[in-house]
Protein backbone atom coordinates (compact mmCIF):
# COMPACT_ATOMS: atom_id res chain seq x y z
CA UNK A 1 0.00 0.00 0.00
CA UNK A 2 1.26 3.19 -0.62
CA UNK A 3 0.30 6.72 1.52
CA UNK A 4 0.96 9.75 -0.56
CA UNK A 5 -0.91 13.36 -0.01
CA UNK A 6 -3.03 14.49 -2.51
CA UNK A 7 -3.53 18.17 -1.18
CA UNK A 8 -2.69 20.66 1.40
CA UNK A 9 -4.63 24.26 2.04
CA UNK A 10 -4.74 27.01 4.76
CA UNK A 11 -8.69 28.44 4.64
CA UNK A 12 -8.99 31.65 6.59
CA UNK A 13 -12.53 32.88 7.05
CA UNK A 14 -13.39 36.36 8.34
CA UNK A 15 -16.57 38.67 7.94
CA UNK A 16 -14.57 41.13 5.88
CA UNK A 17 -11.80 39.93 3.52
CA UNK A 18 -10.73 42.30 0.97
CA UNK A 19 -10.45 40.89 -2.45
CA UNK A 20 -9.94 44.28 -4.50
CA UNK A 21 -6.58 44.43 -2.98
CA UNK A 22 -5.35 41.30 -3.86
CA UNK A 23 -3.68 41.80 -6.76
CA UNK A 24 -0.39 40.13 -8.68
CA UNK A 25 1.13 43.31 -7.96
CA UNK A 26 0.47 43.36 -4.06
CA UNK A 27 1.44 39.68 -3.60
CA UNK A 28 4.45 40.85 -5.53
CA UNK A 29 5.73 43.99 -3.75
CA UNK A 30 4.56 42.93 -0.13
CA UNK A 31 6.51 39.64 -0.95
CA UNK A 32 3.88 37.29 0.36
CA UNK A 33 3.86 35.45 -3.23
CA UNK A 34 6.70 36.47 -5.50
CA UNK A 35 6.71 34.33 -8.57
CA UNK A 36 4.54 35.25 -11.78
CA UNK A 37 1.04 34.52 -12.00
CA UNK A 38 -0.16 32.01 -14.25
CA UNK A 39 -3.77 33.06 -14.00
CA UNK A 40 -5.07 35.87 -12.05
CA UNK A 41 -8.56 37.69 -11.86
CA UNK A 42 -9.22 40.48 -9.33
CA UNK A 43 -12.10 42.32 -8.67
CA UNK A 44 -13.68 43.57 -6.00
CA UNK A 45 -15.22 40.74 -4.76
CA UNK A 46 -13.18 37.65 -5.80
CA UNK A 47 -9.56 37.20 -6.57
CA UNK A 48 -7.70 34.45 -7.99
CA UNK A 49 -4.40 34.20 -8.29
CA UNK A 50 -2.29 30.95 -9.51
CA UNK A 51 1.60 30.88 -9.59
CA UNK A 52 3.95 27.70 -9.92
CA UNK A 53 3.38 27.24 -6.63
CA UNK A 54 0.35 28.42 -5.05
CA UNK A 55 -3.11 29.18 -5.93
CA UNK A 56 -4.91 31.68 -3.67
CA UNK A 57 -8.32 32.22 -3.84
CA UNK A 58 -10.32 34.84 -1.87
CA UNK A 59 -13.71 36.21 -1.36
CA UNK A 60 -15.07 38.51 1.10
CA UNK A 61 -15.64 35.79 3.53
CA UNK A 62 -13.02 33.13 2.62
CA UNK A 63 -9.54 32.73 1.94
CA UNK A 64 -8.00 30.21 0.45
CA UNK A 65 -4.30 28.95 -0.01
CA UNK A 66 -3.44 25.69 -2.01
CA UNK A 67 0.27 24.09 -2.46
CA UNK A 68 0.15 23.10 -5.99
CA UNK A 69 3.52 20.73 -4.05
CA UNK A 70 2.95 18.33 -1.15
CA UNK A 71 6.74 18.64 -0.09
CA UNK A 72 7.42 19.70 3.76
CA UNK A 73 9.43 22.73 2.22
CA UNK A 74 6.29 23.78 0.26
CA UNK A 75 4.00 23.17 3.00
CA UNK A 76 6.34 25.30 5.26
CA UNK A 77 6.27 28.06 2.48
CA UNK A 78 1.95 27.80 2.53
CA UNK A 79 2.59 28.61 6.28
CA UNK A 80 4.33 31.77 5.73
CA UNK A 81 2.10 32.87 3.02
CA UNK A 82 -1.03 32.18 5.17
CA UNK A 83 1.03 33.89 8.61
CA UNK A 84 2.33 36.77 6.62
CA UNK A 85 -1.25 37.70 4.79
CA UNK A 86 -2.66 37.77 8.49
CA UNK A 87 0.01 40.12 9.86
CA UNK A 88 -0.24 42.30 6.71
CA UNK A 89 -3.82 42.67 7.34
CA UNK A 90 -4.35 42.66 10.79
CA UNK A 91 -7.21 44.42 11.05
CA UNK A 92 -9.54 42.20 9.25
CA UNK A 93 -12.08 40.21 11.82
CA UNK A 94 -10.76 36.86 11.18
CA UNK A 95 -13.40 34.07 12.31
CA UNK A 96 -11.86 30.66 12.10
CA UNK A 97 -8.72 29.10 10.65
CA UNK A 98 -8.93 25.27 8.85
CA UNK A 99 -5.17 23.58 7.86
CA UNK A 100 -6.34 20.92 5.48
CA UNK A 101 -4.73 17.96 4.53
CA UNK A 102 -5.96 15.28 1.96
CA UNK A 103 -4.55 11.90 2.42
CA UNK A 104 -4.89 8.90 -0.34
CA UNK A 105 -3.70 5.34 0.49
CA UNK A 106 -3.46 3.50 -2.38
CA UNK A 107 -3.26 -0.59 -3.14
CA UNK A 108 -0.13 -1.17 -4.01
CA UNK A 109 1.21 -4.67 -5.65
CA UNK A 110 0.67 -5.84 -2.22
CA UNK A 111 -3.23 -5.60 -2.82
CA UNK A 112 -3.62 -4.50 0.55
CA UNK A 113 -6.01 -1.94 1.76
CA UNK A 114 -7.30 -1.42 5.35
CA UNK A 115 -10.71 -2.71 5.94
CA UNK A 116 -13.58 0.15 7.55
CA UNK A 117 -16.27 -1.27 9.87
CA UNK A 118 -18.49 0.59 11.56
CA UNK A 119 -20.10 -0.69 14.86
CA UNK A 120 -23.70 1.08 16.43
CA UNK A 121 -24.14 -0.39 19.39
CA UNK A 122 -24.67 -3.81 19.13
CA UNK A 123 -24.37 -3.63 15.37
CA UNK A 124 -21.16 -4.65 13.74
CA UNK A 125 -22.43 -6.07 10.54
CA UNK A 126 -24.55 -3.87 9.00
CA UNK A 127 -25.46 -6.25 5.70
CA UNK A 128 -28.44 -7.13 8.50
CA UNK A 129 -30.14 -4.36 8.31
CA UNK A 130 -29.44 -3.61 4.08
CA UNK A 131 -28.95 -7.38 3.23
CA UNK A 132 -28.56 -7.94 -0.52
CA UNK A 133 -26.88 -4.86 -0.58
CA UNK A 134 -23.19 -4.28 -1.88
CA UNK A 135 -21.65 -2.36 1.51
CA UNK A 136 -18.87 0.15 1.90
CA UNK A 137 -18.07 1.69 4.62
CA UNK A 138 -16.71 5.19 5.33
CA UNK A 139 -16.87 7.49 8.51
CA UNK A 140 -16.54 10.93 9.84
CA UNK A 141 -14.62 11.22 13.18
CA UNK A 142 -14.20 14.16 15.36
CA UNK A 143 -11.64 14.74 17.68
CA UNK A 144 -11.02 17.59 20.00
CA UNK A 145 -7.65 18.75 21.11
CA UNK A 146 -7.12 22.48 21.94
CA UNK A 147 -7.01 24.81 20.31
CA UNK A 148 -8.34 22.63 17.34
CA UNK A 149 -11.68 20.43 16.19
CA UNK A 150 -9.85 18.02 14.03
CA UNK A 151 -12.58 16.44 11.61
CA UNK A 152 -11.62 13.65 9.52
CA UNK A 153 -13.53 12.06 7.34
CA UNK A 154 -12.14 8.82 5.64
CA UNK A 155 -13.50 7.19 2.41
CA UNK A 156 -13.43 4.47 0.68
CA UNK A 157 -12.82 5.00 -3.28
CA UNK A 158 -13.76 3.11 -5.40
CA UNK A 159 -11.91 -0.50 -3.95
CA UNK A 160 -8.39 0.58 -4.31
CA UNK A 161 -7.92 3.96 -2.94
CA UNK A 162 -9.22 5.38 0.58
CA UNK A 163 -9.38 9.47 1.00
CA UNK A 164 -8.32 10.53 4.33
CA UNK A 165 -9.75 14.20 4.61
CA UNK A 166 -8.30 16.15 7.83
CA UNK A 167 -10.37 19.20 8.48
CA UNK A 168 -8.18 21.00 11.28
CA UNK A 169 -10.77 23.36 12.08
CA UNK A 170 -9.91 26.84 14.88
CA UNK A 171 -12.10 29.03 16.36
CA UNK A 172 -10.46 32.49 16.04
CA UNK A 173 -12.43 35.13 16.18
CA UNK A 174 -11.26 37.87 19.07
CA UNK A 175 -8.25 36.24 19.03
CA UNK A 176 -4.62 38.22 18.57
CA UNK A 177 -2.88 38.42 15.20
CA UNK A 178 0.18 36.62 16.75
CA UNK A 179 -2.01 33.67 18.13
CA UNK A 180 -3.49 32.84 14.99
CA UNK A 181 -0.48 33.10 13.28
CA UNK A 182 1.49 30.88 15.93
CA UNK A 183 -1.52 28.27 15.38
CA UNK A 184 -0.55 28.46 11.20
CA UNK A 185 2.53 27.84 12.51
CA UNK A 186 1.29 24.21 13.30
CA UNK A 187 0.89 23.58 9.74
CA UNK A 188 4.18 21.10 9.02
CA UNK A 189 3.81 19.88 12.73
CA UNK A 190 0.11 18.84 11.85
CA UNK A 191 0.84 17.40 8.23
CA UNK A 192 3.15 15.55 10.13
CA UNK A 193 1.04 13.84 12.42
CA UNK A 194 -1.92 13.47 10.13
CA UNK A 195 0.68 11.39 8.29
CA UNK A 196 1.08 9.63 11.10
CA UNK A 197 -2.88 8.63 12.00
CA UNK A 198 -2.87 7.49 8.47
CA UNK A 199 -0.18 5.24 8.50
CA UNK A 200 -1.22 3.86 11.92
CA UNK A 201 -4.63 3.43 10.62
CA UNK A 202 -3.56 1.87 7.71
CA UNK A 203 -1.50 -0.46 9.67
CA UNK A 204 -4.37 -1.15 11.90
CA UNK A 205 -1.74 -0.38 15.22
CA UNK A 206 -3.59 1.10 17.69
CA UNK A 207 -2.39 5.01 19.17
CA UNK A 208 -0.17 3.89 22.42
CA UNK A 209 1.79 7.22 22.48
CA UNK B 1 -17.62 18.85 -16.54
CA UNK B 2 -18.14 16.11 -14.02
CA UNK B 3 -21.28 14.58 -15.72
CA UNK B 4 -23.65 16.06 -12.61
CA UNK B 5 -26.49 13.68 -13.91
CA UNK B 6 -24.85 10.51 -13.73
CA UNK B 7 -23.39 10.32 -10.35
CA UNK B 8 -24.12 13.17 -8.46
CA UNK B 9 -25.52 13.18 -5.06
CA UNK B 10 -28.60 13.23 -3.93
CA UNK B 11 -27.90 13.53 -0.15
CA UNK B 12 -29.07 16.92 1.41
CA UNK B 13 -25.75 18.52 1.78
CA UNK B 14 -23.32 19.66 4.93
CA UNK B 15 -25.55 19.27 7.28
CA UNK B 16 -23.79 18.40 10.62
CA UNK B 17 -25.19 16.16 13.19
CA UNK B 18 -27.52 18.15 15.66
CA UNK B 19 -26.98 15.73 18.89
CA UNK B 20 -27.61 18.27 21.81
CA UNK B 21 -24.25 17.06 23.35
CA UNK B 22 -22.48 18.14 19.94
CA UNK B 23 -23.64 21.56 19.60
CA UNK B 24 -20.34 23.03 21.46
CA UNK B 25 -17.94 20.21 19.80
CA UNK B 26 -19.20 21.66 16.02
CA UNK B 27 -17.93 24.70 14.32
CA UNK B 28 -21.18 26.15 13.00
CA UNK B 29 -22.21 25.55 9.87
CA UNK B 30 -21.32 28.59 8.17
CA UNK B 31 -17.74 28.26 9.82
CA UNK B 32 -16.82 25.29 7.54
CA UNK B 33 -12.98 25.82 6.99
CA UNK B 34 -12.76 22.36 5.38
CA UNK B 35 -12.27 21.94 1.84
CA UNK B 36 -15.41 19.90 1.60
CA UNK B 37 -17.76 23.09 0.79
CA UNK B 38 -19.46 24.20 -1.83
CA UNK B 39 -16.86 26.34 -3.10
CA UNK B 40 -16.36 25.06 -6.58
CA UNK B 41 -20.34 25.85 -7.21
CA UNK B 42 -19.66 29.65 -5.66
CA UNK B 43 -16.13 30.09 -7.53
CA UNK B 44 -17.06 28.56 -10.58
CA UNK B 45 -19.99 31.36 -10.91
CA UNK B 46 -18.24 34.24 -9.50
CA UNK B 47 -15.81 33.73 -12.10
CA UNK B 48 -18.46 33.08 -15.11
CA UNK B 49 -19.99 36.08 -14.15
CA UNK B 50 -16.80 38.26 -14.34
CA UNK B 51 -16.28 37.19 -17.60
CA UNK B 52 -19.71 37.62 -18.79
CA UNK B 53 -19.53 41.11 -17.35
CA UNK B 54 -16.22 42.22 -18.94
CA UNK B 55 -17.81 40.54 -22.61
CA UNK B 56 -21.11 42.63 -22.12
CA UNK B 57 -19.23 46.10 -20.81
CA UNK B 58 -17.25 46.94 -23.28
CA UNK B 59 -18.37 46.68 -26.62
CA UNK B 60 -18.10 44.91 -30.25
CA UNK B 61 -14.64 43.27 -30.26
CA UNK B 62 -12.71 41.54 -32.76
CA UNK B 63 -13.34 37.76 -32.51
CA UNK B 64 -9.17 37.18 -32.59
CA UNK B 65 -9.97 38.73 -28.84
CA UNK B 66 -12.96 37.16 -28.14
CA UNK B 67 -11.43 33.90 -28.66
CA UNK B 68 -8.69 34.88 -26.56
CA UNK B 69 -10.84 35.61 -23.78
CA UNK B 70 -12.49 32.57 -23.74
CA UNK B 71 -9.58 30.57 -23.81
CA UNK B 72 -8.47 32.23 -20.72
CA UNK B 73 -12.10 31.55 -19.18
CA UNK B 74 -11.59 27.48 -20.46
CA UNK B 75 -8.26 27.37 -18.57
CA UNK B 76 -9.63 29.60 -15.20
CA UNK B 77 -12.11 27.22 -15.38
CA UNK B 78 -10.33 24.01 -15.84
CA UNK B 79 -7.90 25.18 -12.77
CA UNK B 80 -11.63 26.06 -10.55
CA UNK B 81 -12.39 22.36 -11.41
CA UNK B 82 -9.25 20.96 -10.64
CA UNK B 83 -9.52 22.61 -7.34
CA UNK B 84 -12.47 22.99 -5.59
CA UNK B 85 -14.26 20.51 -7.25
CA UNK B 86 -15.80 18.69 -4.24
CA UNK B 87 -13.93 15.36 -3.65
CA UNK B 88 -17.15 13.60 -2.86
CA UNK B 89 -18.56 14.35 -5.79
CA UNK B 90 -14.66 12.99 -7.50
CA UNK B 91 -14.99 10.19 -5.29
CA UNK B 92 -18.38 9.34 -6.44
CA UNK B 93 -17.09 9.48 -10.56
CA UNK B 94 -14.00 7.60 -9.70
CA UNK B 95 -15.72 4.61 -7.81
CA UNK B 96 -18.40 4.08 -10.84
CA UNK B 97 -15.66 4.35 -13.34
CA UNK B 98 -13.55 2.03 -11.65
CA UNK B 99 -16.70 -0.63 -11.46
CA UNK B 100 -17.34 -0.21 -15.42
CA UNK B 101 -14.10 -0.16 -16.58
CA UNK B 102 -10.69 -2.30 -15.80
CA UNK B 103 -7.92 -0.17 -14.67
CA UNK B 104 -3.96 -0.44 -15.23
CA UNK B 105 -2.21 0.95 -12.83
CA UNK B 106 -5.36 2.15 -10.91
CA UNK B 107 -3.79 4.54 -8.33
CA UNK B 108 -1.92 6.08 -11.78
CA UNK B 109 -5.40 6.05 -13.88
CA UNK B 110 -7.05 7.79 -10.77
CA UNK B 111 -4.41 10.71 -10.48
CA UNK B 112 -4.54 11.36 -14.12
CA UNK B 113 -8.66 11.68 -13.87
CA UNK B 114 -8.38 13.56 -11.11
CA UNK B 115 -5.92 16.18 -12.99
CA UNK B 116 -7.96 15.69 -15.70
CA UNK B 117 -11.66 15.78 -13.94
CA UNK B 118 -13.02 17.52 -17.32
CA UNK B 119 -12.41 14.17 -18.85
CA UNK B 120 -14.37 12.03 -16.88
CA UNK B 121 -18.16 12.69 -18.22
CA UNK B 122 -16.57 11.27 -21.91
CA UNK B 123 -14.82 8.45 -20.16
CA UNK B 124 -17.99 7.59 -18.73
CA UNK B 125 -20.11 8.29 -21.88
CA UNK B 126 -17.63 6.25 -24.16
CA UNK B 127 -18.58 2.89 -22.39
CA UNK B 128 -21.98 3.18 -23.03
CA UNK B 129 -20.96 3.69 -27.15
CA UNK B 130 -18.50 1.65 -27.05
CA UNK B 131 -21.07 -1.57 -25.69
CA UNK B 132 -23.02 -0.95 -28.46
CA UNK B 133 -20.10 -1.57 -30.83
CA UNK B 134 -18.72 -4.24 -28.87
CA UNK B 135 -21.02 -5.40 -26.39
CA UNK B 136 -18.91 -8.52 -25.30
CA UNK B 137 -15.42 -7.00 -24.47
CA UNK B 138 -14.05 -5.66 -21.71
CA UNK B 139 -12.79 -2.23 -21.50
CA UNK B 140 -9.72 -1.11 -20.04
CA UNK B 141 -8.17 1.93 -18.97
CA UNK B 142 -4.69 2.99 -18.84
CA UNK B 143 -2.34 5.86 -19.08
CA UNK B 144 0.00 5.78 -21.67
CA UNK B 145 3.12 7.86 -21.58
CA UNK B 146 4.29 9.23 -25.30
CA UNK B 147 8.08 8.71 -25.23
CA UNK B 148 8.91 10.98 -27.82
CA UNK B 149 6.81 14.23 -26.12
CA UNK B 150 7.24 12.83 -22.44
CA UNK B 151 3.45 12.97 -22.76
CA UNK B 152 0.70 11.37 -20.21
CA UNK B 153 -2.63 10.36 -22.17
CA UNK B 154 -5.25 8.14 -21.12
CA UNK B 155 -6.27 5.18 -23.32
CA UNK B 156 -9.46 3.17 -23.38
CA UNK B 157 -8.70 -0.28 -24.64
CA UNK B 158 -11.63 -2.54 -26.27
CA UNK B 159 -10.44 -5.88 -25.16
CA UNK B 160 -12.26 -7.80 -27.82
CA UNK B 161 -12.10 -11.60 -29.47
CA UNK B 162 -13.14 -10.51 -32.59
CA UNK B 163 -11.72 -11.62 -35.64
CA UNK B 164 -9.08 -7.92 -36.63
CA UNK B 165 -10.61 -7.01 -39.84
CA UNK B 166 -14.39 -7.07 -38.01
CA UNK B 167 -12.53 -5.39 -34.23
CA UNK B 168 -11.41 -2.14 -36.51
CA UNK B 169 -14.44 -2.19 -38.81
CA UNK B 170 -16.31 -1.39 -35.97
CA UNK B 171 -14.06 1.25 -34.27
CA UNK B 172 -14.00 2.81 -37.81
CA UNK B 173 -17.90 3.08 -37.44
CA UNK B 174 -17.31 3.98 -33.68
CA UNK B 175 -15.06 6.87 -34.85
CA UNK B 176 -17.35 8.14 -37.41
CA UNK B 177 -20.42 7.99 -35.54
CA UNK B 178 -19.79 9.38 -32.51
CA UNK B 179 -15.84 9.60 -31.67
CA UNK B 180 -14.51 12.19 -33.74
CA UNK B 181 -17.29 14.64 -32.58
CA UNK B 182 -17.16 13.63 -29.38
CA UNK B 183 -13.47 13.72 -28.70
CA UNK B 184 -13.00 17.60 -29.91
CA UNK B 185 -12.85 18.85 -26.02
CA UNK B 186 -10.62 15.80 -24.86
CA UNK B 187 -7.68 17.59 -26.81
CA UNK B 188 -4.69 14.61 -27.23
CA UNK B 189 -5.56 13.13 -23.38
CA UNK B 190 -7.98 10.10 -24.03
CA UNK B 191 -7.92 7.98 -27.50
CA UNK B 192 -9.36 4.65 -27.98
CA UNK B 193 -7.95 1.52 -29.42
CA UNK B 194 -8.80 -2.22 -29.88
CA UNK B 195 -6.96 -5.07 -27.91
CA UNK B 196 -6.95 -8.45 -28.67
CA UNK B 197 -7.54 -11.05 -25.84
CA UNK B 198 -4.67 -13.48 -25.78
CA UNK B 199 -6.76 -16.30 -26.92
CA UNK B 200 -7.06 -14.49 -30.17
CA UNK B 201 -2.99 -14.06 -30.80
CA UNK B 202 -2.74 -17.61 -30.08
CA UNK B 203 -5.32 -18.83 -32.37
CA UNK B 204 -3.72 -16.03 -35.11
CA UNK B 205 -0.51 -17.17 -34.91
Amino acid sequence: MKIRLGRADIVILADAHNPSIVSPMWLKEKELIVEEPKQFIHTPDFSLFESESFLLVVDRQRLQITAKKQDPDSLEKLANVGKKYIELLPHIPYRALGLNFVWFAEMDEDGYLPKINVIIDSINDLSSILPEHEIDYGCIIYASKKPYLLKLTINPQGGNAIVFNFNYHHEVKGLEIDVIANYIDTLLSLYRYSEKIVEKICSGREEND
Amino acid sequence: MINSNLTMGTDSGNIQPIMKDRRKLLPLEDADTSIETLSFTSNLNRVTRIFIENLMGEGIRAPGELLEIIKRYMKIHELIEKNFISLEDLRRELTYLSKIYNLREPSRVLEFLRNNVSLIPLVVEAYGKIREYFPQADAVLEVITDPEEANEELVIFIRTNLPPDEAFKRLEQLDKDWWLDASYEAGEKLCIHVEFTEDLIGRSI
